[in-house]
């Protein structure tokens, strides 16, 4: 069956688009509803175009774009052009009018060309996204780091008055030929007139090559002042609406975009031809260079446009069927209303619930990175309450009938300080034996009191005093490098951090560069850093025979500026106005008031969504921390019913937790209906993952009955106890502990490599434990348990579930195949430990 | 899975490449589910073995003198001469120092770069540089040149496709490591000393003696008990990856083959002889027995060469067992047929200082230094560029980390123009240096 798949798919795409044009056929006796988009067209210039779209709304059926299927006819005046894709083309200046004719039904649109600023081909308004379009300005071409043929532009031309000098003022003036345009290498390379090393990137008759064309021959004007605001984005430029923004298709739909340009002065323009597409899942759909796209397959995803700095995203949403099974499934609480409306929308249906052990060991994983204990894992298997998942869900998260009983669970603190510990990068390399303490001890504090999350939050980004005394100060010192005191890190890194730790925005590449997919520039950048320079720091004798501590404090002072202009750049956080720091003594306050305004929810969202992937191994929005307006949430209702959640729990980790455990969707089983197998996103079932190494190495230890020897530490200290990662362990680094030296989700990983393999399967460390003299099998054989007990008891300590009779016999077999009963045991405490249902949360 | 840059995948080369091969778009935070891509990486592809030159890096961490060893001035003052006198080599015209007598007399085995820049002058920060042709970025870990050949040739009979030998990477800033690639593709390191008599290579043995039959009897007992989603027709990609390396593993923990290549006393004690009975020389012949093997990159590391103090009395001992290996192996793969399709390279952090110091040491020189290139259709007997009468700076045009890396990937039929998504959906090219025309 595997290998037929592509051929299946290709006939089933063929038989879809017979089947689409059947339709529109078959919609021919209906009367045809047509709408236009724009209902006037209006042009200025040669260079001016207007892509109509057409769309057609049939009684039965979705909405259908024919903009390509419809014929176009000038009807008066020959002032324009109209071509088959109804694109509209200026010929001169005056009036007109063009029939759109689809299947008898025709409609008319005025046409107004005119012709002021005839000469006017812009260097950033048209140049500058010809040459991102053709991809002339990507990193691996002329915008590497020593460009290409040293011929350097800058990344999607962020940077228009070095491109402007490097386009039309150096190679000796040969790259632009005013006087003869054709002659301009700017033409002749990339239509491969002279050879050139990226190949053919413009056609001869392309409207790119008309741009360029049309530039050179009338001038080559330089960018416009205003052009070059300090923004490093045109300021003039507010935002692109495409349309349409959010359809739903199926296989074999086509769909041509329109994008209009939207600037401050209340202008538009129509960027469709400008623009850069780029689709967000070739699976699903395909565009081409004008913005048309064909739905190759099912599922959601959207297209891509950039232009100029800002973003947008079309969404598209093919669902897999018509209908969405729900017969073993039943609804317990919001969260479950809000993704089975997601089923229902992508004609996909859930797998069963999961049993009472799947459930039991999958919330202990999630919440405690432990197992169950025995006791546990026997008293919950065998209860016959009616609501026991729930009070097992209150009983981990240490959460009882009334608050001030609330229970205190140290694995849960433990395990969410290294979670946490992990997103602050607490490091002792950079914060020092002393700092790395304190802000550990302090982020478990705050676990075990269950401080609110945004208190959490605003605690971290306005620390003040020493790295030695308040943890979170750590957050805003570090120390270069370890013989060195501790300092105020620098503005940007804060800003950085900050937009990634709380707002899951990845802000890096605007320190350089505008960034590629976002409306994030240098300014927004900078802006936010601008909250970090009013503080000071001086080394303190407070410690003084410890030496290196240092203290953190408010300077009245302090400002930062724009790299490229030079120019001061006030507080601002990002997307919103700046703010008025005339009579605020501490910055970073009206940031926090910003950041947690439970209006603007952005905190929330952040977390929300964080916490969400942690237990569902996927993000609505994914990564969890690159959140972007081009990186849409898969189910947006989800992540704000999910923020909102947040906040009116008032951050309350455990109580979110609670909400989120006790949902069905949570509760589904870990393996996928078959047509769901390879579908991460859309949580019809519960995504397995690898056992984090500090997990797995704990696991180990309790189903081997043994305890772990770090250095410095107690013995028998776990290993999601420990404070940061300078404890050596050749297991933990092998399987993926993250170093924390970013602040990236993405350091820790649970790819599986042969090292790993080849250390759990053959390594002496497992041998050991299950050969101890201390160990459960030792003990086993010394309380003289009988095989079956003994096999009992290994499955509950691993699997966190009884063996079945089957399985109980094959180990009795293993048993009496092996050379001794201790070594039989091992055996299969040793299968058990390299078996998927023991190294995966299912 | 959103992926970034799926249509920008045409680069500035003519053809259009499979390009932005990590498309780690899952979560890998703590819980993270395994990413789907790596159901290929496990794979192991075998169809892309197109290329078939491997190499061996030689990789002498603390800096190797050049004026010591490959770059004498023997008409420089004293204190820049130092003790060591310029011998003739095979080469006319060219001199090495007495220190080498293995390099003089086959000279015309290998090529010598005298005019290579480091442009940098620190430990740790010379092994991310000097392995991946990246200056530092505190933001980004470059993967080295073998996690590379990893990713993009995997497995071959069993063997791992990057192997270390020797813990003499500075990994202070991820140096010799697979960086933004992931973990799958970190070198399987060998940190025994090919030397001892009882070597035995780190979980690919069974632990404590363990006879090869409970092996077996524990890989038949992980199929009865493993039954999770094995109903399923058709796996996720999370568990395929995790079988193929199982499979892998027993694969190689339990085949003869493999077996066989870390076992170096299937060597004549000839050959072993040959090499020098050193960790330098045996670990040079374990390299060769590798690639024989199947695997693709194999680093031979060698430590202690900071001679800040007592440069000459040190390097007499450090150098002759490099002297001694590094020649033998490249007379053994010519032997063999293998130098045709091995890349040899040697590396080390910098040059040291032309002048000696107070503590009769040479300190760190980044503005000089020196490397040596064999095999894989690399000119014999040209020496690349020259340096100063004081061996301070390079004369005429000089060469980079990046150049180095662009020849070594060149070699090894790398294109230069390989792009690769990071997390952050940043693509990220392989290289931008230019393969150095002399040993092409």
């Amino acid at each position: 069956m595997r290998n037929c798949g592509p051929v299946l798919r290709r006939q089933l795409l063929r038989s879809l688009i017979a089947f689409c044009a059947a339709t529109t056929a078959g919609t021919a006796a209906e009367p045809l509803a047509l709408r236009i988009e724009p209902s006037e067209v209006r042009l200025n210039g040669s260079l001016a175009r207007v892509q109509l779209l057409v769309t057609a709304r049939g009684t039965k059926h979705l909405s259908a774009d024919i903009t390509h299927a419809a014929t176009y006819r000038s009807v008066a005046g020959d002032v324009f052009s109209v071509s088959e894709t109804g694109l509209v083309t200026p010929l001169r200046e005056g009036t007109g009018e063009i029939e759109v004719q689809h299947q008898g039904t025709a409609i008319r649109v005025s046409v107004e060309v005119t012709w002021k600023d005839v000469a006017a081909a812009s260097f950033r308004d048209h140049v500058l996204p010809t040459l991102t379009k053709a991809g002339c300005n990507q990193g691996a071409c002329h915008a590497s780091q020593f460009g290409k043929g040293q011929f350097k532009l800058s990344v999607f031309g962020y940077d228009s008055d070095a491109d402007y000098l490097a386009i039309a003022r150096q190679f000796q003036q040969r790259r632009i030929t005013p006087v003869d345009a054709d002659q301009s290498l700017l033409l002749q390379k990339p239509t491969l007139q002279v050879p050139h090393g990226g190949g053919r990137r413009l056609a001869h008759d392309s409207y790119g090559f008309q741009v360029l064309r049309t530039w050179i021959a009338s001038g080559a004007a330089p960018p416009t002042p205003e052009d070059t605001a300090s923004a490093g984005i045109d300021e003039r430029l507010q935002k692109l609406v495409v349309t349409p923004g959010n359809r739903q298709y199926r296989p074999g739909h086509t769909q041509q975009l329109r994008v209009v340009a939207h600037y401050r002065d209340q202008r538009t323009r129509d960027v469709t031809l400008l623009a850069r597409y780029d689709s967000l899942d070739e699976g699903v759909a395909v565009v081409t260079d004008a913005g048309h796209f064909t739905i190759v397959g099912s599922g959601q995803s959207g297209i891509m446009i950039r232009y100029r700095g800002q973003t947008a995203v079309a969404q598209i949403v093919a669902p897999y069927s018509t209908t969405t099974s729900l017969a073993n499934w039943q609804p317990h609480n919001w969260i479950d209303e809000k993704v089975q409306s997601h089923w229902q929308r992508l004609g996909i249906s859930p797998a069963d619930l999961c049993s009472d052990a799947e459930f039991m060991r999958r919330a202990f994983l999630d919440c405690l990175g432990t197992l169950p204990s025995v006791e546990q894992a026997t008293s919950f298997l065998t209860s016959k309450e009616p609501h026991k998942r729930a009070r097992l869900i209150d009983s981990i998260l240490g959460l009882n009938s009334t608050d001030h009983r609330n229970l205190y669970r140290e694995d849960f603190s433990s395990y969410w300080t290294l979670k946490f510990g992990d997103v602050l990068r607490n490091n002792r390399k950079t914060a020092g034996d002393s700092g790395m303490w304190a802000l550990h001890n302090w982020l478990k504090q705050a676990l075990r009191q269950n401080k609110p999350l945004d208190q959490l939050a605003r605690e971290l980004i306005t620390a003040q005093g020493s790295i030695f005394e308040n943890g979170p100060v750590n957050y805003i010192a570090y120390s270069p490098r370890p013989t060195d005191n501790a300092r105020v890190a620098p503005a940007t890194d804060l800003a950085e951090t900050t937009a990634q730790v709380f707002l899951g925005v990845r802000l890096q590449c605007a320190r350089c560069h505008h960034h590629p997919f976002e409306v994030y520039s240098q300014a927004d950048y900078y802006g936010l850093a601008a909250f970090f320079t009013r503080l000071q720091s001086k080394t303190s004798d407070a410690f003084g025979e410890l030496g290196f501590d240092a203290v953190v404090s408010l300077k009245p002072t302090g400002e930062i500026r724009h790299p490229r202009t030079g120019q001061v750049v006030p507080p601002k956080p990002l997307l919103s106005d700046p703010t008025d720091a005339s009579h605020v003594v501490d910055l970073r306050e009206p940031l926090a008031d910003w950041l947690l305004d439970p209006k603007g929810r952005r905190f929330a969202r952040s977390m929300a969504n964080r916490i969400w992937g942690y237990l569902f191994g996927t993000g609505v929005v994914d990564p969890v921390d690159d959140m972007r307006s081009t990186n849409p949430p898969s189910n947006p209702e989800l992540l704000d019913a999910l923020a909102a959640h947040l906040v009116d729990s008032g951050y309350d980790l455990r109580q979110f937790l609670r909400s989120i455990l006790n949902s069905h969707v949570y509760q589904l089983r870990g393996t996928p209906r078959r047509e769901n197998l390879n579908q991460t996103r859309f949580y019809t079932h519960y995504n397995v993952k690898r056992l984090p190494a500090e997990v797995l190495l704990d696991a180990i230890n309790f189903a081997c009955g043994t305890r772990e020897a770090f250095p410095d530490v107690p013995l028998g200290t776990r290993a999601i106890e420990l404070p940061d990662p300078n404890f050596d362990s050749y297991f933990l680094d092998t399987l993926g502990r993250p170093q924390r030296l970013t602040h990236c989700e993405c350091e820790r990983t649970a790819e599986p490599n042969i090292a790993q393999v080849l250390h759990l399967a053959n390594g002496g460390l497992l041998q050991q434990k299950l050969a101890d003299d201390k160990g459960r099998i030792s003990q086993l054989i010394e309380r003289g348990t009988g095989d079956d007990q003994a096999i009992h008891e290994l499955y509950l300590v691993t699997f966190s579930r009884p063996p079945d009779t089957e399985e109980v016999s094959n180990c009795q077999r293993l048993i009496a195949r092996s050379a001794t009963r201790r070594e039989g045991l091992e055996n299969i405490l040793w299968a058990l430990c390299n078996s998927r249902e023991f190294l995966l949360n299912h | 899975m959103f992926d970034l840059y799926p249509t920008t995948s045409t680069d500035c080369a003519k053809t259009n490449r499979r390009h932005f091969l990590l498309r780690v778009g899952g979560l890998a935070g703590i819980g993270a589910t395994l990413p789907g891509a790596l159901l290929h990486e496990a794979a192991a592809d075998n169809a892309s073995s197109r290329s078939t030159t491997n190499c061996i890096l030689v990789w002498t961490r603390g800096g190797t003198s050049h004026h010591d060893t490959l770059d004498p001035k023997p008409d420089a003052k004293a204190e820049v001469r130092g003790e060591f006198n310029a011998i003739d080599t095979a080469l006319p015209g060219v001199q090495f120092t007495d220190l080498v007598p293995h390099f003089s007399r086959h000279a015309e085995l290998f090529s010598v770069v005298r005019n290579l820049n480091s442009i940098n002058g620190a430990h740790g920060t010379a092994d991310a540089i000097m392995m991946s042709g990246w200056q530092m970025n505190p933001n980004i870990t470059y993967p080295c040149y073998g996690s590379v050949i990893a990713k993009e040739r995997g497995y071959r009979d069993n063997m791992p496709p990057f192997v270390q030998l020797g813990n003499e990477v500075d990994r202070k800033f991820f140096g010799g490591t697979a960086g933004y690639l992931g973990i799958a593709h970190n070198p399987f390191e060998i940190h025994a000393d090919a030397n001892e008599p009882e070597f035995s290579v780190r979980d690919l043995t069974p632990p404590g003696g363990m006879s090869l039959d409970r092996v077996r009897l524990r890989r038949d007992a992980l199929r009865t008990i493993d039954r999770f989603q094995r109903e399923l027709d058709r796996q996720p990609a999370v568990l395929d990856a995790l079988d193929d390396y199982y499979q892998n593993a027993f694969a190689m923990i339990t085949s003869p083959a493999t077996q066989r290549a870390f076992d170096l006393d299937r060597e004549t004690d000839g050959t072993r002889d040959a090499y020098g009975r050193t960790r330098f020389g045996q670990s040079c012949l374990l390299a060769r027995r590798l690639i024989e093997a199947g695997s693709r990159f194999v680093t031979v590391s060698d430590g202690d060469w900071d001679t800040h103090r007592d440069n000459f009395s040190r390097l007499r001992e450090l150098t002759p067992p490099v002297d001694q290996g590094f020649t033998a192996l490249l007379l053994d793969l010519k032997q063999r047929g293998l130098l045709e399709t091995t890349l040899v390279v040697w590396l080390t952090d910098f040059g040291r200082t032309p002048t000696i110091n107070p503590a009769a040491g040479r300190d760190h020189w980044a503005s000089a230094g020196i490397a040596v290139f064999a095999g894989a259709g690399t000119p014999v007997g040209t020496i690349v560029g020259r340096t100063d009468a004081i061996g301070g700076q390079s004369v005429g045009k000089e060469y980079y980390p990046r150049d180095i890396a662009a020849t070594i990937y060149h070699k090894l039929g790398i294109p230069n123009e390989t792009t690769y998504q990071i997390g952050n959906g940043r693509p990220m090219r392989l290289n931008e240096g230019q393969p150095i025309t002399e040993l092409l």
